[in-house]
């Protein structure tokens, strides 16, 4: 036959190079993503009792919301439920970086914000936390991605991205849709 | 030609189109995912 046992191994060599070349090439891209564009995994394994969250903590209703703390760092507080988000609708600011923190007192949820690297989800027991910058303006749908039981699909809260200028605390530091 | 010469000939020539196969294959997915990461994965912002 034409082609011989060397042959075979030579390009199975050349083709596991070029493997390798293409996964390098990917973990290359995905480390400059991290480390310039900060782009990473949200990671907190922060634990919190699903059966009592509601009843202290901050994860109780007068706590829900977008909040803007003395030093400045604003964080909104949001609980997935079946089957939905409270508060639903969140005011937060353009181009400033904040802090989207979740709990859940029933199953698994995931959330999304469109058109944003927003992603997590969202595990009775756990504190889900995800930083980020929202970079433009208008209302973003966050929908539950994970399905959490017949509901699932009515279960979407809006992110109301407002520019720095009219994003106003009140004199608790809160902000909310109704405000507005 | 006789069967084993046509024969012959054939095993010369797929491996070569085989190769370019995968190649083309491996390549075009390579560059939608480039695509994907520099039109849409960067644009989206920091996440951490």
């Amino acid at each position: 036959m034409a082609i011989g046992e060397e042959a075979i191994v030579r390009s199975e060599l050349r083709w596991a190079a070029v493997s390798i070349g293409v996964v390098s090439l990917i973990m290359l891209a995905l480390i400059y993503a991290g480390i310039v564009h900060h782009i990473n995994p949200p990671s907190n394994i922060e634990p919190i009792d699903p059966k009592t969250l509601h009843l202290s903590g901050e994860f109780t209703e007068a706590n829900l919301g977008t909040r803007v703390s003395a030093e400045g760092q604003v964080t909104s507080r949001i609980v997935a439920t079946q089957f939905t988000f409270q508060p639903r609708c969140i005011v937060l600011p353009a181009n400033q970086r904040v802090t989207l923190r979740f709990a859940t007192p029933d199953v698994i949820h995931g959330i999304l914000v469109t058109g944003t690297n927003v992603n997590t989800m969202i595990v009775p027991g756990y504190v889900s936390q995800v930083h980020t910058v929202f970079t433009r303006t208008g209302e973003l749908l966050m929908p539950c991605h994970e399905y959490c039981g017949l509901g699932h699909s009515e279960m979407f809260a809006t992110l109301r991205v407002v520019p720095a200028s009219e994003f106003k605390p009140d004199a608790q530091g809160r902000v909310s849709c109704d405000a507005r | 030609m006789t069967p084993e010469e046509e024969l012959e000939r054939v095993m010369r020539d797929v491996p070569r189109g085989a190769l370019a196969l995968a190649a083309l294959s491996v390549g075009l997915l390579l560059v939608g995912w480039f695509l994907v990461y520099l039109l849409v994965f960067l644009p989206r912002g920091m996440v951490s």
